[in-house]
């Protein structure tokens, strides 16, 4: 992503913060409304810029980085602004813009592909890339769940979620014991008979 | 290189696979499409291989050889090659 798209990204929420400032919206909705457009634009801009002769790796790591900060400063707008409009908007748009943006990458495109369409090589990366990405989510889940349990996030108190916190402990073992154990369960289901001990 | 060590390599997955499929492809001017489309592999594929980058499975290594009609160890070393013309002259100088 260039600096110009930034900027614009930028001038973008600033218009947005000083028009809804201007129509009387209190000045920290305004603010939250402002970073969400630039979060959105920066983006579409990530997406945009992301194409399929995109063959450098230094310009696809910058497209990442671009598509997370977005999507981490959409999901704070999310939780500050309680728009039912917005958070609809959103939570749509920015997965949407995310899987395209990974998808207009050649290299990014075999994450997605069936056994039938990858080479080995490609199966081998795709698999390796499952591989890292579990073991990412896998962390990422067990915080999540261990803020959801021991924290709360305050936003949401008023909510149905998080649910009441006999429940929690529950919840947190529904998703951690699979995480934990699934991919030693998917061998011990698809491996094929062991062979006996050879005789010494 | 001793076995164990070359096993150790093999393990750790560092053992670096040098071929001579750029030169081969060369050869008989073959892009790297046409070469991929042979061997049902994508083009791309066929890039990582010459790079260095990517080591075949023995199946590959296989249908490479066949296509070539070279030995497998023709293609494919654990050493750096020597460029054809020192292997041929340097072989008929000794």
């Amino acid at each position: 992503m260039k600096k110009s798209q930034i900027a614009r990204a930028l001038a973008a929420g600033l218009v947005v913060y000083v028009f809804l400032f201007a129509v009387g919206l209190p000045s920290l909705m305004a603010f939250y409304y402002g970073a969400a457009t630039f979060a959105f634009a920066a983006l579409m801009w990530s997406w945009l810029s992301a194409t399929r002769v995109a063959r450098s790796r230094l310009f696809r790591r910058r497209v990442v980085v671009a598509m997370y900060a977005a999507n981490v400063a959409a999901t704070v707008c999310l939780l500050a602004i309680p728009d039912a409009l917005a958070v609809l908007v959103v939570s749509l748009v920015v997965p949407m813009v995310a899987f395209n943006g990974l998808q207009r990458m050649n290299s990014a495109v075999i994450a997605n592909l069936p056994d039938s369409i990858a080479d080995e090589r490609q199966q081998a990366a795709r698999d390796r890339a499952y591989r890292l990405a579990y073991q990412i989510v896998s962390y990422y889940v067990f915080a999540v769940a261990a803020f959801t349990v021991f924290a709360r996030i305050p936003t949401l108190s008023n909510s149905l979620w998080p649910p009441p916190r006999s429940n929690d402990i529950a919840m947190y073992w529904l998703f951690l014991m699979p995480i934990l154990t699934l991919p030693g369960a998917v061998l011990a289901w698809n491996q094929p008979d062991d062979l006996e001990p050879e005789p010494a | 290189m001793n076995r164990n060590r070359l096993l150790e390599m093999a393990l750790a997955d560092k053992l670096k696979l040098y071929n001579r499929l750029a030169v081969l492809r060369a050869e008989r001017k073959l892009s790297r499409q046409d070469l991929g489309d042979a061997m049902g592999v994508n083009y791309q594929t066929i890039g990582f291989l010459e790079r260095g980058d990517y080591s075949p499975s023995l199946e590959l290594a296989f249908r490479l050889s066949k296509y070539f009609e070279l030995p497998i160890e023709t293609i494919f070393s654990t050493r750096p090659f020597k460029p054809l013309s020192t292997e041929l002259y340097g072989a008929r100088k000794a």
